[in-house]
């Protein structure tokens, strides 16, 4: 059953077809929000949130864009808001760069697939939380430049601008962090 | 010896790729819909649609208005006659310009962009105004 097609019925009385929506974009939302965040529980909160809010205001989506891009917003804003408020005692980027610490034997010594996979997530985690969202739609959701602006309320130039920069910053701090470490790693 | 600054950026690219999805728990669909069953059913709220008639009626109103400042402006200029005639009917054209396009932007966007654009009308007009008395009283 297609996104339009779950919504009407949902909005015809079968709410629980809302499951389907849940179960289709969960993962994604999950991903926006905890690479913005840096924290799974919070993240998990943000994205319930932002299911319940899409539910009582499905009568009021345009369909103007994909169900996913409104749901997605929703997360985004949830997610900013979340950054705005918190206090700053153990951010994510802290958090995530205690975990990658070079000096943790554990680190050095994980798969190298997994070494490699940690270090990017590291990469991402010192960026921007509005380029961190950019770059996930950009590479695991694979949404165009426009809808990517639509999710953060960018112009596409911007956003296109964005992923440019955030492209370059983590090459750059990948190549100084990971100097030397990552031996006889071949991609 | 692989270093990071030896990654080109298609790999970079591929790397961020490969980190993957994060993965919502397994309970986290029915945690959502026990939280969304109790809620009051949406509905269906189909945008305010502003019957015409009403929208030309609004035009109207302010088409009106601002030419009530046109003909004053060009009564003025009328009572003190001389050259500046010409300035009267400059300013008065424009007035006229600004209410034509106000009753169309009323009936083709709405009205807050319609009354801003007659108060710029009326602002024109006062910063005119005084310039054209001043050089016939």
């Amino acid at each position: 059953m297609k996104d339009p097609e779950i919504i009407e019925s949902v909005l015809a009385g079968n709410r629980e077809d809302f499951a389907l929506l849940v179960e289709r974009y969960k993962d994604m939302a999950y991903t926006i929000a905890v690479r913005m965040l840096g924290e799974r529980t919070e993240a998990e909160e943000v994205v319930q949130e932002a299911f319940i809010k899409a539910f009582s205001n499905l009568g009021t989506f345009r369909r103007e864009s994909g169900f996913s891009t409104w749901l997605f917003r929703i997360v985004y804003n949830g997610a900013i808001s979340r950054l705005r408020t918190r206090k700053r005692t153990l951010s994510g980027e802290v958090a995530v760069m205690e975990k990658l610490a070079t000096d943790e034997p554990d680190y050095i010594e994980s798969e190298e697939r997994d070494f490699r996979k940690q270090a990017v997530l590291w990469g991402i985690a010192q960026l921007k939380p509005v380029d961190r969202a950019i770059i996930t739609l950009f590479y695991h959701e694979e949404r165009s430049l426009r809808e990517i602006g639509e999710v953060t309320g960018l112009h596409e130039d911007v956003v296109k601008m964005r992923l440019h920069r955030a492209r370059k910053k983590m090459k750059k701090l990948l190549e100084t962090k990971f100097r030397g470490e990552l031996s006889n790693v071949s991609l | 010896m692989y270093h990071f600054k030896d990654v080109v950026m298609e790999e970079l690219d591929q790397l961020i790729r490969e980190a993957g999805m994060e993965r919502t728990p397994d309970d986290f669909t029915a945690t959502v819909m026990e939280q969304i069953m109790p809620l009051p059913q949406p509905e269906s709220v189909s945008p305010v649609q502003i019957p015409l008639w009403f929208k030309i009626f609004m035009g109207s109103i302010f088409a009106g208005a601002l030419l009530l400042v046109f003909y004053a402006t060009t009564g003025s200029s009328e009572a003190t006659g001389g050259s500046g005639g010409l300035i009267a009917q400059g300013t008065g054209y424009v007035t006229g310009a600004f209410s034509l396009l106000s009753a169309w932007i009323v009936q083709q966007v709405w009205l807050l962009p319609a009354f801003l654009f007659s108060l710029a009308g009326i602002l024109f007009l006062l910063v005119r105004d005084p310039q054209y008395d001043h050089g016939y009283a």
